[in-house]
């Protein structure tokens, strides 16, 4: 029996990946575009004419190129804001490292709105920041005007993802073998040619994976481009996808637009992506210990704590702000907010909805790792070419509007499976899909990094493959997979546009709540409902982190 | 046959693991938007008031803002789930006409609403609530606030007001047809021109806008006239007041209508002619905070927070229709530069 499912386990993990991809994304999509307008059947979906009427219109060409522009930016400074990030969680222990590092998972929880609005509170002209100098320096105007402005756009982008970045490099950094540096160290190198040409080539792969995941996030960016970035002077693509489906109920132009856009992004990461390294490593050594290395005036330490400093109160300064926001009432502090969402009324909308949150997370979250585990196992027997082909197809749904796979699918249930699909099902799997690429582009690296020998030495020594997953491998990608399961997880948590497509009662979740309290004017509410968000997340992680510990 | 076949593979890919909601199983299915049918909307009170009213039982289903729902309700067309579809403005109106969506109907009820909001003579919708989009200031952080949109360009402004963007949220499309109803198509653009620099930025949606103004990050926002009357109403402060412009104000008006192909046309009625009855129409006011268009009652006392316009402003839906597209397109360009 169990040889069986030995044999047969992985050919299932492959296929359920497979049938998921293709039937919960690349078939909605192909059935959708390939069909006529729904709303306007004397026209196709792919209208030839209005792409072209599309670029030839230099305006819009300007809204193309600054739509790349600004996801090329953000994502480059995010990876060099986690840049060393990464390396200070690499080399060094210090208290409340852990707590640290799971603030990594915390920006993709909150809806954007809410970003957008901590942001305000912390950096606005009126914002903490602003009123900390004033009142300092008496000054009579703010001195720090960086909102509304491409700086704020680059600003709230950093915010959302340089911890992806930090999280992404850093576990992959930590895997990078202590003996090339005291090799190259004991060969007379300075600890700059160690980086640049140890470390640094080490990297890459963990570099542009986090900058390409960074790059896609952006380009669908949305409220932080609007808000932040001071109105329609920085329009972009997915802000004209948003008004065609939306506002003119234009789905075929929206839908040549999204294919425009994401095309584009896809041949840029496979440009920048072209040189992918494979490296051998093994595990590095210890960490040092922060306070003592302060202690003894070490310069790279007391870097390192300028920016843990720099990076509190810019990565968490805004989370503050959110959590200030909800304690408030008018002018005073309260706790009404809380006790309002957990009092008992009628109806326990707010507790149905973290249900919800909670087992569509969990549920996506699982079935995102089964996908990518599926996907490396697959992957693994393609050659190369044919390899970084499917592995743009699994970055594709990223790349897409939501908008417009929303209307896609919606399209597909009502036409296909008359409107009768479980609702709970497919928020979960279109989780799964949306959260797969960063499972993939987190445990890539780790599995890459197995060392062949391992394989070699366990088929000679006769060990059953189930055996050496659970003892040899299964260790070894532990951390690894509990972080890309948190990220899918969190992905899950904070996810908004496909839920309000196809949400009815059964799917209601806490970001739907935010957004039901912002519009019925309870702003603090609102906040309440994310600091929960936060913290029920927070303490997830903990638990599962523990349970994983404890098993060891 | 193949889309048969497929179907029933995609069913079973699809794991239908979880039973299905069936719709048949109620008696009334309603379409609406989210803000409606939150805690604090009106949809828990209005709905649980009709299932008394009828003995019966109502599903309501409220995915996303009220052009989400419209769009849902179109591509379900040829299969639709609901009856009833409630929450379609004005500028909505004609998109919805020109997909031939409702099945007319003329409430006895219809004679307590005032005729000027009767805006379908054949009857396919009726009116339930309405309102204007209006500059709301903080009375603690300016002392001489405009007193008309052409007021609102003055530089002492500059910075200072935060509006939502026409192509994305409804306050910020009627603030548009406001602009063009006032100035005319040939001068509305000039006029952007000239509110430009005043405006900090431009968000998504009401919500973005509406939180930045109750933070503190700007004195003027483009909401509601009705907005203050909920400081008043739950926090007890008259610190927000809304501005009755001198040039007159845009109005939003709320629809709802029977969908074509309504499993359960005669509840569907029974309920457009709750709809304008006290039921509905005296919840409306705390809830959604818009004025009803048939109350029984007085107006709650918050409401004398609420400014009520010297002058009345509309574009024909018909014109909306034909012209937005132009509009908005000319908009951003304007605004872009």
């Amino acid at each position: 029996m169990s040889r069986l499912l030995e044999r047969s386990l992985p050919g299932l993990l492959q296929a359920f990946a497979a049938l998921l991809l293709i039937g919960g994304f690349y078939l909605p999509l192909l059935l959708f575009l390939g069909g006529r307008d729904p709303l306007q059947p004397e026209v196709s979906m792919l209208r030839l004419d209005f792409l072209l009427d599309f670029l030839t219109d230099p305006w819009n060409l300007r809204v193309l190129r600054f739509s790349l522009e600004q996801a090329l930016w953000s994502a480059g400074l995010s990876v060099l804001v986690g840049l060393p990030g990464a390396w200070l969680l690499t080399r060094y222990d210090f208290p409340g490292r852990a707590a640290f590092q799971r603030f990594a998972y915390l920006p993709f929880l909150l809806p954007s709105i809410l970003v957008v609005l901590a942001m305000v509170l912390f950096f606005g002209n009126q914002g903490w920041l602003n009123r900390l100098l004033m009142a300092l320096f008496s000054l009579k105007e703010p001195p720090v005007q960086f909102l509304y402005s491409l700086s704020g756009i680059l600003l709230g982008h950093v915010f959302y993802n340089f911890p992806l970045a930090m999280r992404l490099i850093g576990d992959s950094w930590e895997r990078i073998s202590a003996q090339y540096s005291l090799a190259a160290r004991m060969l007379g190198h300075s600890p700059r040619h160690n980086f640049l040409r140890i470390t640094l080539p080490l990297l890459l792969p963990s570099l542009t994976g986090a900058f390409a995941l960074i790059f896609l996030l952006c380009l669908n960016s949305f409220a932080i481009i609007l808000v932040l970035g001071g109105g329609v002077r920085h329009t972009t693509i997915e802000v004209l996808i948003y008004q065609l489906a939306r506002i003119d109920l234009d789905f075929s132009g929206a839908a040549v637009l999204s294919l425009l856009q994401s095309g584009l992004a896809l041949v840029t990461l496979m440009f920048l992506l072209r040189r992918r390294q494979h490296a051998v490593r093994q595990q590095s050594a210890s960490r040092l210990w922060l306070p003592r290395e302060l202690r003894r005036r070490r310069p790279e330490a007391w870097l390192g704590l300028f920016w843990l400093t720099g990076a509190l109160l810019f990565g968490v300064g805004p989370l503050l702000a959110i959590v200030l926001d909800s304690l408030r009432q008018a002018d005073g502090f309260s706790w009404n907010a809380y006790q309002v969402l957990f009092g008992s009324r009628e109806n326990h909308r707010f507790l149905a909805a973290l249900w919800n949150s909670l087992r569509i997370g969990l549920t996506g979250a699982l079935l995102a790792s089964i996908l990518g585990v599926g996907l490396l196992l697959g992957l693994e027997r393609l050659p190369g070419r044919l390899r970084s082909a499917v592995e743009g197809l699994v970055l594709l749904p990223m790349a897409f509007s939501t908008v417009v796979f929303g209307v896609a699918w919606f399209h597909l249930n009502q036409t296909w499976l008359s409107g009768d699909a479980p609702l709970f099902w497919v928020a979960s799997g279109l989780h799964a899909i949306l959260g797969c690429p960063y499972w993939l582009r987190l445990v890539l690296p780790t599995w890459q990094a197995v060392p062949q020998q391992w394989h070699n030495e366990s088929r000679m020594l006769g060990i059953a493959r189930i055996r050496f997953w659970s003892v040899v491998l299964w260790p070894w990608l532990r951390p690894t997979l509990l972080l890309a399961f948190g990220f899918a997880f969190a992905l899950s948590l904070g996810e908004l546009n496909s839920i309000l497509m196809i949400a009815d009662e059964t799917v209601r979740t806490l970001p739907l709540e935010i957004y039901s309290a912002l519009s019925g004017y309870r702003f603090h509410q609102a906040s309440a409902v994310g600091v929960v968000l936060l913290g029920m997340s927070v303490s997830l992680f903990w638990l599962v982190e523990r349970a994983a510990l404890l098993r060891r | 046959m193949l889309k048969n076949t497929l179907s029933r593979w995609l069913a079973a890919i699809l794991l239908p693991l979880v039973p299905a909601i069936s719709a048949s199983a109620q008696d009334l299915v309603v379409y609406t938007y989210d803000s409606f049918n939150t805690e604090w909307g009106p949809g828990p009170v209005v709905f649980k008031a009709f299932e008394e009213q009828c003995s019966c039982s109502v599903q309501v289903i409220a995915p996303g803002d009220s052009g989400s729902v419209l769009s849902r309700t179109i591509l379900e067309k040829a299969n639709p789930k609901a009856d009833i579809l409630l929450g379609v403005n004005d500028s909505e109106l004609a998109k919805s006409f020109r997909h031939d969506l409702w099945e007319p109907y003329r409430s006895p009820n219809l004679e307590r609403v005032p005729e000027d909001l009767q805006l379908d003579p054949k009857h396919r919708v009726t009116p339930f609530d309405y309102g204007y989009i209006a500059f709301v200031y903080d009375s603690e952080r300016l002392d001489a606030p405009p007193k008309s949109l052409e007021e609102l360009t003055d530089p002492r402004f500059r910075g200072k007001v935060v509006i939502e963007s026409p192509k994305t949220s409804s306050p910020g499309l009627s603030m548009l047809h406001w602009t063009i109803a006032v100035y005319g198509e040939e001068r509305y653009l000039e006029y952007w021109d000239r509110l430009r620099p005043n405006l900090l930025t431009i968000t998504d949606g009401w919500s973005a806008a509406y939180g930045m103004f109750t933070k503190g990050e700007v004195p003027l926002v483009l909401s509601y006239v009705t907005s203050p009357a909920y400081h008043v109403e739950y926090e007890q402060t008259e610190r927000y007041k809304a501005l009755d412009f001198s040039e007159g104000m845009f109005r939003q008006v709320e629809f709802a209508g029977i969908l074509k192909g309504a499993r359960n046309p005669e509840r569907a009625r029974e309920f457009i002619d709750f709809m304008l009855t006290s039921g509905f129409q005296d919840v409306i006011p705390l809830t959604n905070w818009m004025y009803p268009v048939a109350p029984e009652k007085a107006l709650p006392d918050s409401y004398r927070a609420a400014v009520r316009p010297a002058k009345t402003l509309t574009l024909p839906p018909e014109r909306v229709e034909e012209r937005n597209d132009r509009w908005l397109r000319d908009w951003s360009r304007t605004m872009a530069k």
